[in-house]
């Protein structure tokens, strides 16, 4: 297993405009969008969408088959979707039916459609993780759940779990690589076998890495709390969040995407453009 | 690595200089402290309540010191750096840290700052992906203000010959750096006494000795160190040499003092420096040498 290979929700270093944008910004940029890609119904509104993404991952100077290359993981995911819409709808002409299944024009034209908006999802989803560090990300979600943090919600406590397991996910993979050769070693096997064989063979791999994570955290806390560590209360936060330019003009362009998006739509039902689709 | 490692006199950047209105750790006892930073008193401490892991344990590690604590396995070596950092609070008798008892828990923060513990694995005290955080992670739970917090930090990465690597991964460097990171950790809390729990045995020969070298730099610039070793030749570069034997002081004294009674050393099973072996090896075989624990001083006697 190496790590840094074509992994979903990994970071691509730089120092663009939206790598610099503020994390929370990020995270509300990706809420609206995720809303955008559920109303955009039709080409109208998938061009809408597109037109955004590429205009961020433009602007995050991020090689366009970087990203492509972080989404191809989940590749099957829009071949699904796309063969699910092919095989279900039935609009327009029929070209094949069988029970439940059908093939017509209309299943390809959806097809069409839903790939593609699941594809610009990812793609959105991907570029937030390729351009904010693990550490920023959980300042983000920290600074943004702490509004619920009065109705008991541990915002801190959960933003600190989530960068240490961020921080133990290496020293994990390396202990596992290790566990399994020394295994093997003894002569396990791993890739042999049916279904049941090989989750069986799961059982040797991942008692020692839990026994082993277990002592990492007792360790691990006797550090921290040597460290003076006593949770959020009087706790200096060294990575002030700070909204900045780029952060507004950025979530007002989400905004007015939606807000086109919208419009289109109610143009469309209203009839006054032609129908695109 | 330049040394100048005065706190200064800026009451501002103390780090007991209350912060107003926030929830600063406020240090107790900060004012010109001038009595032994580490005493332990009559100290018993069980893991189980059957077996001491220490029994009757009284030392007095005095200011600016440099004292290796040696032991084997299961002496009680490892359980005193707990004690000192009130991780362990005693069963019987008293820790007292810069005059502040460990056993009254108001007092817990203000002596993790002033006598910092380093642990023996370097990998169980990086707790942010990035080495910056990292050291900043201290400083950050005493609620300092944000200026305050950064400058430590650089200042501590600089003392331990890191300053280029703030930007780095924990996870990518080698041993030896994460042991240095997690010393500017500590560093950065602005210590009087820095404990060191073994920082040596998970590392290589050169990592060792980095890190050895760093002690003895922040120990000519006055912070106290307690080194806490099972390696005798790092022992040897001590002005002070603690053994602990069954959870209680067994010898105590200067390097020189303590290395050359080797059968008692023998007896608790433990090593002595080379120069001390071979010097023995040879006054057994009727080559007669001075005893000493300096190997440069055995080559200069044997080329006579």
């Amino acid at each position: 297993m190496r790590l840094g290979a074509t992994v979903f929700g990994r970071y691509y270093a730089g120092d663009s405009v939206v790598h610099r944008m503020d994390p929370r910004a990020k995270l509300l940029i990706v809420l609206v969008y995720m809303v955008a890609a559920v109303l955009a119904v039709d080409l109208w509104g998938v061009a809408v969408l597109a037109a955004f993404t590429l205009a961020c991952v433009l602007l995050s100077r991020i090689p366009l088959r970087e990203v492509f290359d972080s989404v191809k993981p989940l590749l099957f995911i829009l071949v699904f979707t796309a063969l699910l819409n092919v095989l279900t709808v039935s609009e327009g002409t029929v070209y094949w039916h069988w029970a439940m299944l059908t093939i017509s024009s209309g299943g390809f034209w959806h097809a069409l459609v839903f790939t593609l908006r699941v594809g610009l999802m990812l793609f959105g989803a991907s570029l937030l993780t390729l351009t904010t560090t693990t550490i920023d990300l959980a300042d983000g979600i920290e600074a943004l759940l702490k509004p619920f943090a009065r109705v008991g919600l541990p915002a801190h406590e959960l933003a600190m779990m989530t960068s240490i397991a961020l921080r133990f996910l290496p020293t994990f993979l390396d202990e596992g690589v290790k566990i399994k050769r020394a295994q093997e070693s003894r002569g396990a096997t791993f890739d042999e076998g049916g279904p049941w064989q090989r989750l069986k063979m799961l059982v040797p791999l991942l008692s020692p890495l839990f026994a082993s994570a277990f002592r990492h955290a007792n360790e691990l806390s006797m550090a921290m709390e040597s460290r003076c560590y006593h949770g959020a209360e009087g706790r200096t936060s060294l990575r002030a969040l700070r909204f900045g330019r780029a952060d507004y003009v950025g979530f007002a362009m989400a905004i007015v995407m939606v807000v086109l998006l919208v419009v289109t739509r109610v143009m469309l039902s209203a009839g006054v453009t032609g129908h695109f689709a | 690595m330049h040394m100048a490692l005065q706190y200064g006199d800026d009451a501002a950047a103390r780090p007991d200089a209350p912060t107003e209105g926030s929830a600063t750790v406020v240090r107790a006892g900060d004012e010109g402290f001038a009595g032994d930073p580490i005493v332990f008193d009559a100290v018993t401490y069980s893991y189980d309540n059957r077996t001491n892991a220490v029994e009757g344990l009284s030392i007095s590690i005095h200011p600016g010191e440099y004292v290796a604590i040696v032991g084997g396995n299961g002496s009680g070596k490892s359980t005193f750096g707990k004690l000192v950092n009130a991780l362990y609070v005693p069963d019987a008798g008293e820790v007292r840290v810069m005059g502040l008892s460990t056993s009254d828990e108001a007092n817990r923060f203000s002596i993790r700052s002033r006598a910092g513990l380093v642990f023996q694995n370097p990998d169980d005290q990086m707790i942010t992906s990035l080495v910056r955080d990292d050291v900043a992670f201290g400083p950050e739970n005493l609620g300092l203000p944000v200026d305050e917090v950064v400058g430590r930090r650089d200042w501590a990465l600089d003392q331990v010959g890191m300053a280029e690597m703030g930007g780095r991964e924990t996870y990518n460097l080698s041993g030896g750096q994460k042991q240095r990171v997690a010393i500017a950790g500590i560093l950065a809390m602005r210590p009087d006494v820095i404990v060191l729990d073994e920082p040596g045995a998970m590392l290589d020969p050169r990592g060792r000795r980095g890190i050895l070298r760093v002690t003895h730099e922040l120990n000519d610039a006055g912070v106290t160190i307690v080194l806490i070793t099972h390696f005798m030749d790092e022992a040897l570069t001590a002005d002070r040499v603690v053994v602990i034997d069954k959870g209680r002081v067994a010898m105590d004294g200067t390097p020189a003092e303590v290395f050359t009674q080797h059968e008692r050393l023998a007896a608790m099973r433990l090593e002595e420096p080379f120069a001390v072996r071979l010097t023995a090896a040879l006054r057994e075989r009727g080559l007669y040498v001075p005893y000493t624990i300096d190997e440069e001083e055995l080559v200069a006697s044997l080329c006579l």
